[in-house]
């Protein structure tokens, strides 16, 4: 029994290395890209290649924490009637779904993105804070970052309770994602006032905040934006669980 | 008798219009992917200048290549994908397959056509139609040395799904690697290659010959060498190399299949 | 049509080696319909897919129409038909129609004799009405009879089949029944069928080969398993109050409380002997049971394997 679960546990791991894998590759090639453009100019739009290169690694971990591996399980949960099971336990739902999806996504960033982050920032210069309270400012605005996460996942995944093709407008809607929080190029390099929607808006949470709070370009303003974001993304979620709930009941899921 | 494969093809392509909204949504967002990617170079260009020398039209242009490519391969590739050619083969549907007679893989490509793709295909195109009319290098000359290099690129994109599925025979994990191959190639490949390390260059040219598929032939388009051996004089290798690793990847298959014969799934 | 001679299939794990065929053989003539039965996991897929060139022998020989089914599977898939009870062949969001027009450009089938055999397929098998229908809104019944009607166009010469009447209803079951004994009379399509189903068995095979633990544990006809064995009724009778039960004719099995379990012989009449336990006993419940294949062969496995008779040869 020993070697069958030993064993289970190295296919795991063999899965675990080749999604390492992929994060450390992409976070190379944007590392060099960036590494290039910064040999051209030294300062582009208040930031250094050090802060930049902190960027591409801190995005390699962030995105391990938004683009999960489980991301369709909700939806597709409630699109095939087993979630109506969940409403009939007791407790709040919205809290279970959204803490067991944080438990996840804590998970994977303590184990791959973490460590990878820590090893990247051994081998490159990164800007990564070093004294305690810079720290753990990082590790609580990595931990809004999640929250938001399980927010946004949330509320894309609530398409599911009315239209069937919610996979459809999640492929529209994550382009548009991507780009606007800053997952392919930083949101510091968007013109004008784009630029500002990308730094303050609803979206900036799950990436501009935490390279922020990593740099330690206005921490504590970062963090306090994140948790206002926060907030108010608990509130629609809990408006758009009770109208669900409403519907569901009604038309009978 | 006529050839099977395109009624096959034929036959999915009328299911998938049965369910046209769905087609419609992914459709446009996968056009709307590729427009903000080929927005990234316009804006990294009027921060910094330019990219290693190249302008915003010019890495668009690559970006154009590699997504059409990518896109060919997947209308046909849907059957190999990774993710689902793991359940294909343990639920038995593969069984199913090898009692036809029809070759196993022309199967699996034909008979899981996903028009989606095509969008997105049309969209890289439409990328690339753009930035060769911004860069006036626009002539039949280069039209055809740009289809070819979309058709290199999907030809890539399908051998490292087919390494995928037969891997898969043999581990279900290793099919990630695959995965790995044909994204990781495709994201290194949109950028000019002067921004990696020549190490990265050679492997990425000459082993996983993404570069040849996208960068070489838009050298040639632009008129213009790369770093090193890389140039416009390398077109002609082109054909052979990725011809050398879609073969291997049909040998990969071959040993996949006889794998599976003597180990059921 | 079919030989096999020495057939062997060991899976070998990181651990353990695992014989799933050991030595099988047998020689099944052209036209035969055979039926090929074991309990799960007795080997009865290994080898149908051994035949059908899914699998390669570990060691030993098959020989199926004068073809090595691995090798050549192309070849022998042009000549085959396979119908699985449980997994449809058909093209599922498309009319039925459709999929034999696949089906046609698949195997080669020229127009004139689709056309013929669409026809006669379409009066015998009744599927005139579902032609125009997708294959997902069909019942389990209409369905099975469109896969039949699909693996049977191209006139194949060999025809496999895994449990084709689970799960039907009897009006389906019989009309299944019914049009592969026509097919294997009309046509001499060599027929292996595999079945849970003994009635499938006993109505369509003249020839039945039992495998148990990889080996075949019984090669022969049907009467003879039969008269070998003594496969008779099972009776499970419950009466209003405890207390023992005899009743002539039948063997007492065992007894739980009020419930009781007896064995009705081939040489009784079943109708008999209830008759005789409604009169001897207040019978609160009773229920006639046709033993399972699996009863039989754990009885066969159990007291040894018999080869059977020599009554297996001709269709």
């Amino acid at each position: 029994m020993y070697w069958a679960g030993f064993r289970r546990q190295s296919r795991y791991v063999a899965s675990l290395a080749v999604g390492v894998a992929a994060n450390v590759f992409f976070g190379i090639i944007r590392s060099a890209l960036f590494v290039s453009l910064y040999r051209q100019k030294e300062h582009v739009a208040g930031l250094d290649v050090t802060a930049v290169l902190t960027y591409v690694w801190v995005l390699q971990v962030v995105f391990g924490v938004v683009f999960v591996t489980w991301i369709w399980e909700f939806a597709d949960s409630v699109r095939s009637g087993d979630f109506a099971a969940e409403l009939v336990k007791p407790g709040a739902v919205l809290g279970r779904l959204l803490a067991v999806d944080l438990g996840r996504s804590s998970f994977a960033l303590a184990t791959r993105g973490l460590p990878q982050l820590a090893v990247a920032g051994i081998v490159l210069d990164l800007r990564l804070p070093t004294t305690p309270p810079g720290v753990l400012m990082f590790a609580l605005s990595l931990a809004l970052c999640a929250v938001a996460a399980s927010q946004l996942r949330f509320l894309f995944g609530s398409l599911a309770f009315w239209t069937p093709d919610y996979r459809g407008w999640w492929t529209m809607l994550f382009g548009f994602l991507w780009f606007t929080g800053g997952f392919l190029v930083p949101v510091e390099f968007f013109p004008g006032a784009l630029r500002w929607i990308g730094e303050h808006g609803p979206l900036a949470g799950l990436l501009a905040m935490p390279v922020r709070v990593a740099t330690g370009r206005g921490a504590a303003s970062a963090l306090a934006e994140q948790a206002c974001w926060v907030v108010v993304a608990a509130a629609a979620c809990h408006s758009v669980m009770a109208t669900a709930e409403r519907r569901m009941v009604i038309h009978g899921g | 008798m006529g050839s099977p494969y395109g009624a096959l093809a034929g036959a999915k392509v009328r299911s998938l219009a049965s369910a046209p909204g769905l087609l419609v949504l992914r459709s446009a967002g996968d056009v709307f992917i590729v427009t903000m990617e080929a927005l990234a170079p316009l804006l990294l260009v009027s921060q910094f200048g330019s990219i290693a020398g190249w302008s915003g039209p010019e890495v668009a242009m690559l970006i154009g290549v590699a997504r059409t490519g990518e896109g060919l391969a997947l209308i046909v590739g849907r059957g190999i994908d990774p993710n689902t050619f793991g359940d294909t083969v343990r639920l038995g549907r593969f069984d199913q397959i090898l009692t036809r007679p029809v070759s196993p893989l022309l199967w699996l490509l034909t008979s899981d056509v996903e028009l989606r793709f095509v969008f997105r295909a049309a969209a890289g195109a439409g990328v690339v139609g753009w930035s060769a009319h911004r860069l006036s290098v626009l002539s039949p000359g280069t039209a055809v040395v740009l289809a070819a290099a979309a058709v290199a690129s999907a030809l890539f994109v399908l051998s490292t799904l087919v390494i995928g599925a037969a891997v898969t025979f043999r581990t279900v994990e290793g099919s990630d690697f695959a995965v790995l191959l044909s994204n990781g190639g495709m994201g290194l490949a949109a950028f000019p290659l002067e921004v990696y390390s020549s190490a990265l260059r050679l492997i990425f040219t000459f082993l996983v010959p993404v570069g040849l598929c996208v960068y070489v032939p838009v050298l040639t388009v632009l008129d213009r060498d790369g770093p090193g051996v890389l140039g416009p004089g390398l077109l002609p290798v082109l054909p052979v190399v990725v011809g050398a690793f879609a073969g291997l990847s049909l040998l990969t298959w071959r040993q996949g299949i006889r794998h599976y014969e003597s180990t059921g799934s | 049509m079919i030989s096999a001679q020495g057939l062997t299939k060991r899976f070998s794990t990181r651990r353990s080696e695992l014989t799933a065929v050991d030595g099988v053989e047998f020689d099944i003539p052209a036209g035969q319909f055979v039926g090929y039965v074991g309990p799960n996991g007795a080997g009865k897929s290994t080898t149908i897919k051994m035949m059908c060139g899914i699998l390669r022998p570990t060691a030993g020989r098959i020989v199926v129409d004068g073809l090595d089914p691995c090798d050549d599977r192309r070849k022998l898939s042009r000549r085959m038909g396979v119908v699985f009870g449980q997994r449809s062949q058909l093209w599922w969001d498309l009319p039925l129609r459709d999929s034999f027009q696949l089906v046609r450009r698949l195997y080669g089938v020229e127009p004139l004799d689709f056309r013929r055999r669409l026809a006669h397929l379409t009066d015998v098998l009744e599927l005139g009405p579902l032609l125009e229908r997708p294959v997902r809104a069909l019942s389990l019944g209409q369905r099975m009879r469109g896969e039949l009607a699909a693996a049977v166009l191209p006139a194949p010469r060999l025809l496999f089949l895994d449990e084709p009447t689970i799960g039907l209803d009897i009006e389906a079951k019989a009309a299944v029944r019914t049009f592969l004994a026509e097919l294997n009379l009309e046509q001499g399509t060599t027929t292996v069928l595999t079945t849970h189903d003994l009635g499938d068995i006993v109505q369509l095979c003249r020839r039945i080969l039992i495998i148990d633990h990889g080996r075949v544990i019984y090669d022969g006809s049907i009467e003879g398993l039969r008269e070998a064995f003594d496969v008779g009724r099972g009776l499970v009778v419950d009466l209003f109050e405890e207390g023992p039960v005899e009743v002539e004719g039948a063997i007492h099995l065992r007894s739980e409380g009020r419930r009781h379990w007896l064995q009705v012989p081939r040489s009784q009449r079943t109708a008999d002997v209830v008759g005789k336990m409604l009169a001897a006993y207040e019978v609160e419940d009773l229920t006639v049971e046709e033993p399972d294949i699996e009863d039989v062969v754990r009885r066969i496995y159990r007291e040894g394997g018999v080869l059977g008779d020599s009554s297996s040869s001709g269709p």
